[in-house]
């Protein structure tokens, strides 16, 4: 299940980052990469997520959002 | 260059307050953006800084002199005792660099940049971000640059519920940690005395794994894939080899940050074998988050921050304008009166001083209650971390045509006035983006145009006035729009449209002293810069005005008509023959706007010699002369013309403190091609505008 889908509150794992190289680079020396155990804190207009990742939160856009694959810490996919 | 012993010792600047040696030791502080940077700098070095771009950019770094620091400066003689330069630089995520001011950052910390080789960088750990900040600090140190640690946000990170032992990261690191908060000020003494320590005996180098930054080709050969020098925004890299060398650098940090938890220590060479990821605090839900429940909220969210945007319109409106008032009838009236009664000799002389430079600065003077409400508005959204969730709300709308979120407030401002408008394009934090922005604000209709447009609305369109002005505010968003399509397509067409991804920072209670510090900085900047153009401007519209070019008149006391300005704006009449406005009186009024657009509807009176309305609405004598020259010119289509010239003065340059920001902030060249295209794209809309008018 993608970013923008998972549920509020709720711990994930990154699986994957579909994005292009560059970006992917980027959002990897934020934290945001395969492995990272994420938490979404809120829900934004347009589809924008807030992201815990520690105890630092990020807003990513909706569009982004679709692109970050995760499943729970255990390895289940919702 | 006139300098003075400070009280530290060491040789400053008298004017600037900035170390005057050039030798002088320097250090640079480097961060993630929102760690404090900024803040621990006004701490460090009081009003003695200056703000100014990185050489051949138009990235802004503040430069400054450590109070109460001393090092030593390193002539061709024995060292002496000099004042420490502090380096601001734009805050970054990495050294791979992805914008024009991170390569700014990337290079300067690699000692390849204009700015110098830093002697010593104080890399602003923030302790609730742990992770970034330590992955920045390995590129610094694999840099091969010497730093100490500020250790900064730990009461932030303490109600998220970590806690970070400064002495452990020390030890785990190899470098000094200095635990401080800079907007109490509380351990910048000791900071002082490390860095000093620091820069007299020298620190240790951080222990890394190997990784891509710590390449040392100092940009002379070709290096490795992946090296920062290779300068990443426009050569083609090695994009794997990138993120191998960041997971080594990952997995470095993720092993420091275990080892702070206590469970297991860093060997030898620094990376921790076998750790995977560091401990995890269990989530709390912070007093910010609960604050962004709200401000955030899919439905309140989008509220909220046009509330904040109308309350900055109104800033830059409404509140500003009875200081701008008060400061404009002080320097006309008394200042000028004094003035007129000290000066000897003859009337021109008085004209010239009271009329050409007093009136320039105190043009200067009243916009600058302007530009300190608008710096601390935009510094206040900075501190109290809202402007980052304004950025993401407005996100999506700004997207659609190709700007990023922080544009909308440069841009929402730019309606009320354009000059504080491009002081807000500061907020964003590349500089192509930020230039971008800039060239757009003056599209947007300021308030001091609105007054054209109710006078030439009243006069020639008395039934629909209202749908009139209204249509020129469409017409401003239409041009902002489209200029930044175009844009995007053509000379900014290296900005990539990139995910939005953007590291909320924790609310916190703005500082005061900070903010006034701050607001006075770039005040005094603009004052001193940007004001010296637009006297030396308005001295020379003064004699352009003053001087007769037909016989009975004296120097200064000469009818608009007969003065060099007239048979200027004669001259140039012509050109807008095709828009229906081929008249002296209005392009006497447009070449008047070029100074203040407030100044159009007086220059339009002043040319018929008649009195200016106090209402533009009831417009009187001067709306009967402005029928008769519209109808004149434009052959019978006076409200076509009419049209026509609302639409220039919308388009045409702004006014001049807007232009001599510009050039302040984007240098000369783009300031020149951007006033060529407002007056084409200005030109060529009043055209298409009166020749589809006459039709009708």
């Amino acid at each position: 299940m993608d970013l923008g889908s998972w549920p509020t509150d709720t711990e994930a794992r990154v699986v994957a980052v579909d994005l292009e190289h560059a970006t992917r680079l980027r959002l990897s020396e934020l934290g945001l990469r395969t492995g990272a155990i994420v938490r979404v804190t809120h829900r934004a207009a347009f589809g924008g997520r807030v992201v815990a990742i520690g105890t630092d939160r990020f807003a990513v856009d909706g569009r982004t959002c679709t692109r970050i694959e995760l499943e729970t810490p255990g390895g289940a996919r919702l | 260059m006139t300098s003075c012993h400070d009280a530290s010792g060491g040789l400053v600047d008298a004017r600037t307050g900035l170390a005057a040696d050039p030798s002088a030791p320097s250090v640079v502080l480097v961060g993630n953006p929102n760690v404090g940077k900024s803040t621990l700098f006004n701490a460090l070095t009081g009003a003695r800084q200056q703000v100014t771009n990185a050489p051949g950019t138009t990235v802004e770094v503040q430069l400054g002199t450590w109070r109460g620091l001393v090092g030593t400066a390193s002539g061709a003689g024995a060292d002496e005792p000099a004042a420490v330069r502090v380096l601001d630089l734009p805050g970054t995520y990495s050294l791979l660099a992805r914008s024009p001011d991170e390569r700014v950052t990337a290079e300067t910390v690699a000692g390849r940049g204009a700015l110098g080789v830093p002697d010593l960088a104080v890399v602003l750990v923030e302790a609730g971000a742990l992770s970034r900040s330590l992955y920045l600090l390995a590129q610094v140190a694999g840099a091969g640059q010497a730093l100490v640690v500020a250790l900064t946000m730990t009461d932030v990170a303490a109600t998220r519920g970590v806690h970070v032992d400064p002495e452990r990261l020390a030890t785990l690191l190899g470098v000094p940690v200095v635990p401080i908060d800079p907007r109490t000020g509380t351990g910048l003494d000791r900071l002082t005395r490390v860095v000093s320590d620091a820069l007299t005996a020298g620190v240790p180098p951080v222990l890394l794994p190997d990784a891509a930054p710590a390449c040392a080709c100092n940009g002379d050969a070709a290096c490795e894939p992946g090296c920062a020098c290779d300068g990443p925004v426009d050569v083609d890299l090695d994009l794997d080899a990138e993120l191998a060398s960041a997971d080594r650098l990952f997995t470095w940090v993720d092993g420091v940050q275990r080892a702070l938890a206590g469970r297991e220590v860093t060997g030898a060479c620094g990376a921790v074998p076998g750790a995977s990821s560091p401990a995890r605090p269990a989530p709390v839900r912070t007093w910010s988050d609960r604050v962004d429940r709200v401000l955030l909220d899919p439905w309140f969210g989008v509220p909220v921050f046009l509330a904040v945007m109308w309350a900055l319109f109104q800033l830059a409106t409404a509140v500003a304008a009875p200081l701008m008032g008060a400061v404009s009838s002080l320097v006309d009236g008394p200042v000028a009166s004094g003035v007129r009664a000290a000066l000897p000799g003859p009337h021109w002389v008085e004209s010239f001083v009271v009329d050409g430079v007093l009136a320039g600065v105190g043009t200067v003077l009243s916009f600058a209650p302007l530009m300190g409400i608008m710096f601390l508005a935009i510094a206040l959204l900075e501190d109290s971390g809202y402007l980052a969730r304004a950025a993401f709300v407005a996100d999506r709308a700004m997207r659609a045509i190709g700007l990023d979120g922080r544009a909308m407030l440069p841009l929402v401002v730019g309606f009320g006035c354009n000059l504080p408008a491009l002081a807000a394009t500061r907020t964003l934090p590349n500089a192509r983006q930020r230039l971008l922005t800039g060239l757009l604000v003056p599209y947007t209709s300021c308030a001091a145009r609105l007054t054209v447009y109710i006078l030439l609305a009243s006069v020639f369109f008395p039934a629909h006035a209202g749908t009139a002005i209204f249509l020129m505010y469409v017409a401003s968003i239409t041009l902002v729009v489209a200029g930044g399509l175009v844009l995007r397509a053509t000379a900014f067409r290296d900005l990539r449209r990139e995910p939005f991804v953007l590291a909320l920072p924790a609310y916190q209670r703005p500082r005061v002293r900070a903010l006034l510090l701050s607001a006075w900085v770039r005040v005094r900047m603009f004052v001193t810069d940007a004001g010296r153009i637009i006297v030396i401007t308005l001295a020379v519209v003064w004699v352009l005005m003053a001087v007769p070019v037909t016989g009975g008149h004296q120097i200064a006391d000469v009818p608009v008509a007969d003065s060099l300005y007239g048979r200027a704006a004669l001259a140039i009449s012509p050109v807008f023959a095709p828009a229906g406005f081929d008249d002296w009186h209005a392009s006497a009024a447009l070449l008047t706007g070029f100074v203040a657009k407030e100044v159009v509807v007086g220059s339009f009176a002043q040319s018929y010699a008649v009195d200016a309305p106090t209402d533009a609405a009831v417009a009187g004598d001067l709306g009967s002369r402005l029928r008769t020259t519209f109808e004149s010119s434009s052959g019978g289509h006076a409200g076509a013309a009419a049209a026509a010239f609302m639409v220039f003065v919308l388009a045409y340059t702004p006014c001049l403190a807007t232009v001599a920001e510009q050039r302040r902030l984007f240098g000369s060249s783009w300031t020149l091609s951007a006033l060529g295209v407002q007056l084409a794209i200005a030109w060529t809309a009043a055209v298409v505008v009166f020749q589809l008018g006459r039709l009708m």
